[in-house]
């Protein structure tokens, strides 16, 4: 029992607790009104200690206005108690013991216990609540004046396309008059509106920039054209516009319109205004340039194109020195810069009048121009304005030159009786007579005109046609005759009536004399074509026909001029090659000349002649001529091939000649080379054996047998010796040149030196020039000098003073050595022999010797292009001379 | 030993009769034509089985010879390590720059012109013997394989 009494306890605690801490503030109230239980938010929220609420009635803490009525509230509430919300749709306040409101909902719950009816009041205080919904509201009150105050329309829809909600400004713009006209739904606007693109093009509907936002696409900058349907309106809306989340979930779409028509419409006049102005600078007759500040092009216009022959596309981005000549480059540049600096808008320069362009062929040309200089958008251009004076120049200079040419014409007017009334600077320096001279006196008188018929006779042609022309011979002043072809021209008043002649006068003094010497030179010519031993043809220069012929052409090519004339040159087929001839005319035409050396052509009677053909392509006067000149060259040509036949077989002949020669060059060899062996052994073995004869048959042969054979045995040696001296002289002439620098004194004293060695006589007095340099083959010259030193030797052999000497001398400016000595000399009648092979002049047992020694310096001279010599007499010593090309001059010193 | 090269039975005699009057104890081996001198040098052909490393101190060889003349012996000779250090003297009639060229170019050791005047021909050979049989020192023999 205590444990149910203790648990219900807890339980009563618990609840209490409960109560106590709610966040709600709790009264419980009986049926009488009276207080019985106040938790203590009931104490925080009316301001009261329990103990002073606790058995008052309730109506304590209800405001004074309300109270009463209180009372009959709570008293039907206990007659139909149930769980309500008191108050419903009213608002409610508490009254706090400090005599302030405060707003409250209340919740009643009526509880029925053993001590009676209750009802337990749940209390929450709303002030706070009430503070929020208040700013709230205030805060959407504020966003509609916003919305309402744009100047930009909005439209508010939900995302079925159903408006809720336009501003002011829309609905302005769209010129509705109150909201109720257009809170429709999207598809029924078309039965308001037409939208269109800019360009005019119809909108469906759900390209609508509405249909659009509720596609779920953020739109900017939408520019649609917007026609009402019921009346004159049309304007030009930039649309913008998203879905937006509103807080409590709901989605809708937002809609802004701007209203650009106006700036459209200034758009569009200034793209008129532009269009306008590249019109006007695309069709300028004057060439317009504009340049940025580093002269680089920006606008080249279709006159500048024609002007400067330059595409605009590609003068684009080009300096504008490009299209100035080198010369004057600088000066458009200290123009932009000098621009620049002042910052005008306009600038006339007529500095830029002596200017010159540049054209892209290359060509200059006058030009004169203004600039300017614009700021535009922070860019500074110049534009230069150019006009292409070439032609005016043209025509000022021509105008000068008419006007000079007018007054060196001489011209005078006279009236109808004759006197003169207008005498010109022509006419005074034709005549000779001043104007003061010469007006009012009878024109014919003055210059003693010569008529060709009649003065009467040419007036009254005047007088009937208007003008005459013809020539008239006047004298000068001082006397002298002069010749004019005159043209007179009628003179009438304003009536017509003929009022004076102005006669024109063209002096033709010269030209008649020129006439005349030209009759007589063309007759010369004309003496020289026809007589030519040459033929001549005269073409037209543009047809090929042909105009003329000689008589000599006539008669060697057996043609008649008939046949000749008006034909082109290969239709009279003495050409034989036909197509060759047409290509030389086409050659010719481009060249002005062409020259064959030896050309067949035919002959009427099929003869072919070899001629030389010159053509020439000339001005004759105003037409141009070609002329011909066609020579027999069949003579010559035959002669020609003669002796390039003969030729030919010139060289045939000395190439088998030179063949011959050089096989027989080599049995030359071959042969010398057998020579030197086979015939040297035989000799060798008679000489062997001679001597193996005379050593094992000492015993057996007597004195005079010994001598045969020591005879045997100097013939074996001799022989041997000449076919050494056979072969050296063969080889001399075979063997092959090297031509070098060649000291002949070193070689001289060399060759002494060995001959000392081999002969053993020391007396013998050598004298050699020093310095003998030549160029020649060493080996062949020191040879010579072998033996012609040898020789000198020999045949001073038996002198007791020999002497040699080796020396140089000139004779003719020409450089000759010798080698002269004081020997056994020769007798000058046989000195012809001297040089033949095998030749001797002296006997064995004079001196002995091979005669080949001579013959071949001989050859060795020759081969090197000298000559050799011998000067000698009996017993006076002999002197052997040579010369040798590329021997020089020397000052040299016999050692 | 001496190796004559030549063809020609006078020369030979003329040789043989030179050389032994001027040398003694040695001996003088005669062959005839290019191709026996080197069946000799190299034991082949007639002259197979020889000893080829007893070889000549000298050898005097003709220029023109019959089968193989002396300038391709001397060329197959100095191709040959077994001959190419021999001793050879070319010993002929010609005085020819191109064929004392050719000899001396392929390897000859001297070239010597045989003289007419057989006085000479006595002084040329026995220089020659006295040279290269007793002033040369030959190079060692090449050992056969």
């Amino acid at each position: 029992m205590k444990n149910t009494t203790d648990t219900l306890k807890a339980g009563e605690e618990k609840l209490r607790l409960i109560i106590e801490e709610s966040p709600n503030a709790l009264l419980m109230v009986d049926d009488r009104g009276r207080i019985t239980f106040v938790n203590q938010q009931a104490e925080k929220l009316f301001g009261y200690p329990r103990a002073e609420l606790l058995g008052e009635t309730v109506e304590r803490l209800v405001p004074g206005r309300f109270s009463r009525k209180h009372a009959d509230y709570r008293a039907d509430f206990f007659h139909h108690a149930s769980a309500r919300p008191m108050g419903a749709g009213r608002e409610v306040f508490g009254l706090r013991k400090d005599g302030s409101e405060v707003p409250i909902e209340i919740g009643l719950n009526p509880i029925k216990t053993d001590e009676g009816s209750f009802v337990i009041a749940s209390i929450i205080d709303i002030t706070e609540r009430k503070r929020i919904e208040q700013v709230a509201r205030e805060s959407e009150e504020q966003l509609h004046a916003v919305l309402e105050s744009l100047s930009e329309g909005l439209v508010i829809s939900d995302l079925e396309g159903q408006a809720i909600h336009w501003n002011r400004a829309g609905l302005q713009m769209h010129g509705f008059s109150s909201m109720d006209e257009c809170l429709v739904r999207l598809p029924d606007f078309q039965d308001i509106f037409e939208l269109s693109t800019l360009e005019g093009e119809a909108l469906d509907l759900e390209q609508w920039p509405l249909a659009r936002v509720i596609a779920g696409e953020a739109l900017v900058d939408y520019e649609v054209n917007v026609r009402r349907l019921d009346r004159e309106w049309n304007r030009v809306f930039s649309y913008g516009g998203a879905i937006v989340q509103e807080p409590n979930g709901r989605a809708l779409a937002f809609l802004t319109i701007t209203d650009i028509t106006e700036r459209q419409q200034a758009e569009k006049k200034l793209r008129r205004s532009r269009e306008q102005l590249a019109g006007v600078i695309g069709s300028a007759m004057d060439a317009i340039i504009s340049v940025d500040e580093q002269e680089r092009i920006v606008l080249f216009n279709n006159a500048a194109e024609r002007m400067f022959l330059f595409p605009a596309e590609d003068a684009i981005g080009q300096p504008l020195n490009r299209f100035i000549p080198e010369r004057s480059r600088a000066a458009p540049h200290q123009l932009v810069e000098g621009c620049g600096e002042t910052h005008t808008n306009e600038r006339s320069t007529g500095a830029l009048d002596a200017r010159c362009g540049l054209r892209a062929d290359g060509e200059e040309f006058p030009l004169e121009g203004s600039t300017s200089q614009i700021d535009s958008e922070g860019l500074k251009l110049s534009t230069f304005i150019l006009r292409d004076i070439s032609e005016r120049q043209r025509a000022e200079e021509a105008h000068r030159e008419q006007t000079r040419i007018l007054d060196l014409a001489p011209i005078l007017i006279r009236d109808l009786a004759g006197r003169i009334i207008f005498w010109n600077a022509g006419a005074e320096q034709m005549f000779g007579w001043m104007a003061e001279e010469a007006l009012d006196k009878i024109s014919h008188t003055l210059l003693r005109t010569q008529f060709p018929r009649p003065l009467e006779e040419i007036k009254a042609r005047v007088l009937a046609h208007g003008h005459w022309e013809g020539e008239l011979v006047h004298f000068r002043k001082n006397g002298e005759r002069v010749v004019v072809a005159c043209r007179w021209v009628l003179h009438r008043d304003k009536q017509g009536k003929p009022k004076a002649i102005l006669a024109v006068n063209n002096d033709v003094t010269e030209h008649r004399r020129m006439e005349q010497a030209e009759r007589s030179s063309e007759l010369r010519y004309r003496r020289l074509f026809e007589s030519a031993k040459d033929g001549i043809l005269i073409l037209d220069g543009d047809t090929g026909h042909i105009v003329d012929v000689n008589p000599y052409l006539i008669q060697v090519l057996g043609f008649s001029k008939e046949e000749f004339l008006g034909k082109e040159l290969w239709q009279l087929g003495f050409f034989e090659d036909i197509d060759a001839s047409k290509l030389a005319f086409t050659e010719l035409k481009a060249k002005g000349y062409i020259r064959y050396e030896n050309l067949p052509l035919k002959t009427r009677n099929g003869f072919v002649m070899r001629v030389e053909f010159v053509s020439n392509s000339y001005m004759a006067g105003a037409s141009r001529v070609i002329q011909c000149n066609i020579r027999d060259i069949t003579e010559r040509t035959l002669a020609e091939e003669k002796i390039h036949r003969l030729n030919e077989e010139l060289e045939e002949r000395i190439a088998e000649r030179t063949a011959e020669l050089r096989t027989a060059n080599k049995e030359l060899e071959a042969f010398s080379y057998s020579v030197s062996h086979d015939l040297r052994a035989p000799l060798r073995h008679i000489n062997g054996f001679s001597q193996a004869l005379l050593e094992d048959y000492e015993d057996k042969l007597d004195e005079a047998g010994k001598g045969y054979l020591r005879e045997v045995r100097g013939a074996s040696q001799e022989m041997a010796q000449l076919i050494d001296d056979v072969l050296q002289l063969a080889r001399v002439t075979r063997s092959e040149m090297l031509r070098e620098e060649v000291d002949l004194s070193d070689l001289a004293l060399s060759v002494t030196t060995d001959l000392k060695q081999s002969n053993g006589r020391q007396k013998v007095i050598v004298k050699i020039e020093e310095g003998l340099v030549t160029r020649g083959d060493k080996r062949l010259l020191r040879c010579v000098l072998t033996n012609l030193l040898g020789n000198a030797w020999k045949f001073t052999s038996k002198r007791d003073n020999p002497e040699i000497l080796f020396g140089s001398e000139q004779k003719n400016g020409e450089v000759f050595y010798f080698v002269r000595d004081n020997g056994a000399g020769f007798d000058m009648a046989y000195v012809k022999k001297l040089f033949g092979a095998f030749q001797r002049l002296h006997t064995a047992g004079e001196f002995e010797g091979t005669g080949i020694g001579l013959a071949t310096v001989q050859r060795i001279i020759n081969r090197h292009g000298g000559r050799v010599w011998a000067e000698g007499s009996v017993n006076a010593g002999a002197t052997f001379c040579f010369t040798l090309p590329g021997s020089k001059e020397t000052e040299g010193k016999t050692k | 030993m001496i190796l004559l090269v030549e063809d020609n039975p006078r020369d030979e005699a003329l040789t043989l009769r030179a050389l032994s009057t001027n040398i003694k104890d040695t001996e003088i081996v005669v062959v005839r034509d290019g191709a026996e001198a080197l069946d000799f040098l190299f034991g082949t052909g007639a002259h197979t089985g020889r000893d080829v490393t007893n070889t000549p101190k000298v050898i005097l060889l003709d220029l023109k010879l019959p089968k193989i003349d002396g300038l391709e012996v001397l060329r197959r000779m100095r191709l040959d390590p077994r001959s190419a250090r021999l001793p050879v003297v070319i010993f002929t009639s010609s005085s020819e720059d191109e064929d004392v060229i050719s000899s001396y170019s392929l390897g000859a050791n001297s070239y010597v012109r045989k003289p007419v005047d057989f006085e000479q021909f006595l002084e040329a050979t026995r220089q020659l013997g006295l040279y290269w049989l007793e002033i040369n020192q030959t190079a060692p023999p090449v050992a056969s394989k």
